[in-house]
C-alpha cells in the first residue's frame, strides 16, 4: 500500500492531476470523518476537507518522503477545518493571562460504566475551547506541541485548556450518572 | 578503573568547591563617645539592628553563597558600594548594593521563568476595600511581629544556622546576606533609606530622624524626644510610637501598635493604629485612617482631614466625647448613611456631637474636622 | 472501577460517514481551477544550491555588521502582557474618575502623583534593561503597576460614596 501511495505522491508532486485525484479517493472517507468532528455541518465539512487536500497538494514540498502521509494530510486537514471555524468567528481559544501551577495532567481515569459514546456526546457539550483541544488530544492523539501549532496558541494554554476541558467534561458525566 | 576515580574525586571537588561559602563584605567596629550620631545613608540595603553589648558600633555584613563559581562570588560582593568614615562625633556609612542583590534579606536565584510565577500568583490577590473589623491593640502587635515582609527576616535570624544546614539550601544556587549593626543606647541615629528593608529590635531612646523612599521598615519603639520620621511610598510598622514627629506620603501600609505624644501629617497612605494615647494629632490628606481603640486618659485627640475615610469603632460603648465637623462629608452608622454639606459650601456644619457619660470615668474628647470625607463609625 | 479513557480513542477507528453526494466531481472541479502545475522539465536544484549559499552567505555579513535582535524571553513575554493590562485598566480607571470627580484641585493633586508614578516607572524600566532577569526590579515594576491602579480605584471609591446623595442638615447626637 504505502508503495503505491509512495509512488501517487512523487507524481503529484509533479502536478500530475489523476494522481492527485486518486489520492484524494483512498482517503477522503477517513478525512471526511475527521472533518465532522469538527463541523457539525457536513457541507461544511466536506468543503473544509477538500480546500484541505488541495492545500496539501500545493505544500507537498513540505512533505518529507517516507513519512506517514496519512498523519501529515490529517493534520493540514484538522488545521483547515479549525481555520474554518475561527472565520465563523467562533471564539476557538483565549489567551490565559496569567500561568497556573502545575496539577496532575496524567489522570484521564473515567468510570468503566461509562460508555465511549457517553464521553463523545458529553464533548460535544462542552465549550468550544475545551471541546478543541481534548479533540486534538484525545481524538487525534496529538501532543501539547502539536495541539500548540494547530490552534496557535502557547503550550501552557494548551495545557490548562484541556486541564480545564476534562474538568468540564468530568463535570457532565457526573451529572449524567446521577441524574441518567 | 583509574581514569574514573580521578574524574569522579575532580567532580566531587568541583562541587565541594562549589556549593557554600561565605564572603564577609564589611567586619569593623567602632568606639563611642557620649553624644555620637550614626549617619547611614543606606540604598537597596537589608539590615537589622540590634543593641550593643558595650559602647561600641559593630558592622557586620556577611554573604553566604550557595553553588557560585568564585568568579561569580566576586562579583557580587563587588556589587556593593561602601563609604566608612569616622570622624570626631559622627560615624558615617554610605552602602549601595545594586538591585541584584536587592534589599530582600534572602536572595534566591532562579533562572527560568517560574521566578516570574510567584509574582503573578499574588497579583490575583489584589487589595480589595474591605471594611476592616476593629482590631485590638495586641491584634497589631502581633500582625507587626508576623509580617509577610519580615518574615523572612525572623526567620533567618533565629534559624540561621540550622537552616544553613539544610539540605535544600545547599542544592538550591542561593544567596543569603546578612548584615547587622549593633549599637549603643545612647548613640543617635540618622537614616536616610531607599528601598531598603530595616528592622530595629530594641528600643531607640534616642532622638532618631528617618528619611525613606519605598522600602519596607519594622520598628520596636520609638521613644527618643524630637524623633522625627519622614516616609514615602513604603511599609512601616512600629510597636510603639512617642515623642515622634511623624510625616507618611503614599505608603502602602502603616500599622502602629500605640502611639502618644505624636504628631501625624499624613497623605493618601493607609494607617492602622492600635490604640491612641495622649496628646495625638493627625492632619491628613485623602488617606484611609483605621483608629481603632482609645487609650483610658487619652485627654485630647485632634484630626483635621480633607478627603479623608475615618473608621472609629465602638464609639457609642467607649466613654470619650465626640465633636465631628465638616462639609460635603458622608457618615455611615447603624447601617444608615448621610451626607452634611453640599460641595458647594465651604462652611463647617456640626455632623456629629457625642456627649460624654456621667457615670463611667471619663478618657478625653475626640474633636474632627472632615473635608470631602467618609467617616465610618462601627 | 477506572480506567483511562486515552485508551478507548487511542485505536484509530474512525465512524465512517457518507460524504455529500457528487464530492467527487465536485473537487475535480476545485482541482481543476487551481494553476495547473506543469511538469517540471528541468531541475533547478543546481541553481537553488547556489542562490541559497549566497544567502546565507550575505546574512551572516549582515548580522556581523548589525546587531542582532535579541529574542524576547518568556518573562519579558509575559511581563510585557502584564504592563499592558494594566495601564489599559490605569486608562479607564482615571477616565472614569475625571467624569465623576469636580473638584478641580483633587484631579490636579492626583495628576501629579500618577505622574510621579510614571516618573518611577520609566525609572525601573530603564533599570530593567540592565538587569533583565531580576526579581526585585520586576517586583518594583508590578508594584508601581498595582498601586498606581488602586490609588485611582480608592479616589474612585471615595467621590462615588461622597456623590450619594442622602443630605441632613441635621447634627447627630449619641
Amino acid at each position: 500500500m504505502s508503495k503505491e501511495i509512495n509512488f501517487l505522491v512523487i507524481e503529484s508532486k509533479k502536478g500530475n492531476q489523476k494522481a492527485q485525484i486518486k489520492l484524494y479517493d483512498l482517503h477522503c472517507n477517513a478525512m471526511f470523518a475527521i472533518s465532522c468532528r469538527y463541523l457539525k455541518n457536513e457541507e461544511e465539512a466536506k468543503d473544509a476537507m477538500q480546500d484541505g487536500f488541495l492545500k496539501a497538494f500545493l505544500s507537498l514540498e513540505n512533505y518529507a518522503d517516507g513519512t506517514n502521509f496519512s498523519s501529515w494530510l490529517k493534520m493540514i486537514i484538522i488545521n483547515t477545518c479549525i481555520d474554518s471555524l475561527k472565520k465563523k468567528k467562533l471564539e476557538t481559544v483565549s489567551m490565559e493571562k496569567y500561568p497556573l501551577e502545575i496539577s496532575n495532567d496524567d489522570d484521564w481515569d473515567f468510570d468503566t460504566k461509562i460508555s465511549k459514546q457517553q464521553i463523545i456526546e458529553a464533548i460535544e457539550k462542552l465549550d468550544l475551547k475545551y471541546q478543541l483541544v481534548i479533540k486534538l488530544y484525545l481524538m487525534e492523539g496529538y501532543d501539547h506541541q502539536e495541539i500548540g501549532s494547530i490552534l496557535k496558541i502557547p503550550i501552557k494554554t494548551s495545557r490548562t485548556q484541556l486541564r480545564r476541558g476534562k474538568l468540564a467534561l468530568r463535570n457532565l458525566l457526573k451529572v449524567t450518572k446521577y441524574g441518567t | 578503573m583509574k581514569p574514573y576515580i580521578f574524574s569522579i574525586l575532580f567532580l566531587l571537588s568541583v562541587t565541594i568547591s562549589f556549593s557554600q561559602s561565605k564572603e564577609v563584605v564589611l567586619d569593623t567596629v567602632y568606639k563611642t563617645a557620649e553624644n555620637t550620631t550614626l549617619n547611614l545613608d543606606l540604598t537597596n540595603v537589608g539590615v537589622v539592628f540590634e543593641e550593643s553589648p558595650d559602647d561600641n558600633i559593630y558592622f557586620n555584613y556577611e554573604i553566604i553563597f550557595s553553588r557560585y563559581s568564585k568568579g561569580r562570588r566576586e562579583n557580587v560582593v563587588n556589587q556593593s558600594k561602601i563609604k566608612m568614615l569616622q570622624e570626631k562625633n559622627l560615624i558615617n556609612l554610605e552602602m549601595k548594593n545594586s538591585s541584584f542583590l536587592g534589599f530582600d534579606y534572602r536572595f534566591i536565584f532562579d533562572e527560568d521563568t517560574n521566578s516570574i510565577s510567584w509574582l503573578t500568583k499574588n497579583l490575583k490577590n489584589e487589595t480589595k476595600n474591605l471594611l476592616i473589623k476593629q482590631k485590638t491593640k495586641e491584634q497589631i502587635l502581633q500582625e507587626i511581629e508576623l509580617s509577610q515582609e519580615n518574615i523572612l527576616n525572623n526567620y533567618q535570624k533565629r534559624n540561621y544556622i540550622e537552616y544553613l544546614k539544610k539540605k535544600s539550601f545547599k542544592l538550591k544556587k542561593q544567596i543569603i546576606q546578612k548584615f547587622v549593626i549593633k549599637v549603643p543606647k545612647h548613640v543617635k541615629i540618622r537614616l536616610k533609606a531607599t528601598e531598603c528593608n530595616i528592622t530595629i529590635n530594641h528600643k531607640l531612646t534616642t532622638s532618631f530622624v528617618m528619611n525613606s523612599f519605598k522600602g519596607v521598615f519594622k520598628f520596636n519603639q520609638i521613644s527618643g524626644l524630637n524623633s522625627r520620621i519622614i516616609a514615602s511610598k513604603g511599609i512601616f510598622e512600629a510597636n510603639n510610637l512617642q515623642n515622634t514627629r511623624l510625616e507618611f506620603l503614599d505608603m502602602y501600609q502603616v500599622k502602629i501598635g500605640d502611639l502618644f505624644n505624636t504628631n501625624v501629617v499624613s497623605e493618601t497612605s493607609k494607617i492602622e493604629i492600635g490604640e491612641i494615647g495622649e496628646n495625638v494629632e493627625i492632619k491628613d490628606f485623602s488617606s484611609k485612617l483605621y483608629l481603632y481603640n482609645f487609650h483610658k486618659n487619652f485627654t485630647k485627640f485632634e484630626l483635621t482631614g480633607d478627603y479623608t475615610e475615618l473608621n472609629l469603632y465602638k464609639v457609642r460603648n467607649t466613654n470619650f466625647s465626640m465633636d465631628v465637623s465638616g462639609f460635603n462629608t458622608a457618615l455611615n452608622m447603624d447601617g444608615k448613611k448621610t451626607s452634611f454639606g453640599a460641595s458647594t459650601e465651604k462652611e463647617l456644619t456640626k455632623i456629629l456631637h457625642k456627649k460624654r457619660k456621667e457615670s463611667s470615668p471619663f478618657l478625653g474628647n475626640i474633636d474632627v474636622i472632615l473635608k470631602n470625607g467618609i467617616l465610618n463609625i462601627k | 472501577m477506572e480506567r483511562d479513557i486515552r485508551d478507548l480513542f487511542s485505536k484509530d477507528d474512525v465512524f465512517e460517514k457518507e460524504i455529500p453526494k457528487n464530492h467527487r466531481e465536485d473537487f475535480i472541479e476545485k482541482l481543476g481551477k487551481q494553476q495547473p502545475k506543469k511538469y517540471k522539465k528541468r531541475s533547478y536544484k543546481y541553481l537553488k544550491i547556489v542562490a541559497s549559499v549566497l544567502l546565507i552567505i550575505s546574512c551572516v555579513f549582515f548580522y556581523k555588521n548589525t546587531i542582532a535582535l535579541p529574542e524576547k524571553s518568556a518573562v519579558e513575554i509575559q511581563m510585557q502582557a502584564i504592563e499592558k493590562d494594566y495601564l489599559i485598566n490605569i486608562d479607564k480607571e482615571w477616565s472614569s474618575f475625571k467624569e465623576i470627580a469636580k473638584d478641580t484641585i483633587l484631579i490636579k493633586k492626583y495628576e501629579e502623583k500618577l505622574k510621579e508614578y510614571d516618573a518611577d516607572y520609566q525609572k525601573i524600566t530603564k533599570h530593567l534593561k540592565e538587569y533583565p532577569n531580576n526579581i526585585n526590579v520586576l517586583q518594583s515594576l508590578i508594584d508601581n503597576l498595582q498601586r498606581r491602579l488602586q490609588l485611582i480605584k480608592d479616589i474612585k471609591e471615595h467621590i462615588k460614596e461622597l456623590n450619594q446623595k442622602n443630605t441632613s442638615n441635621e447634627t447627630i447626637y449619641i
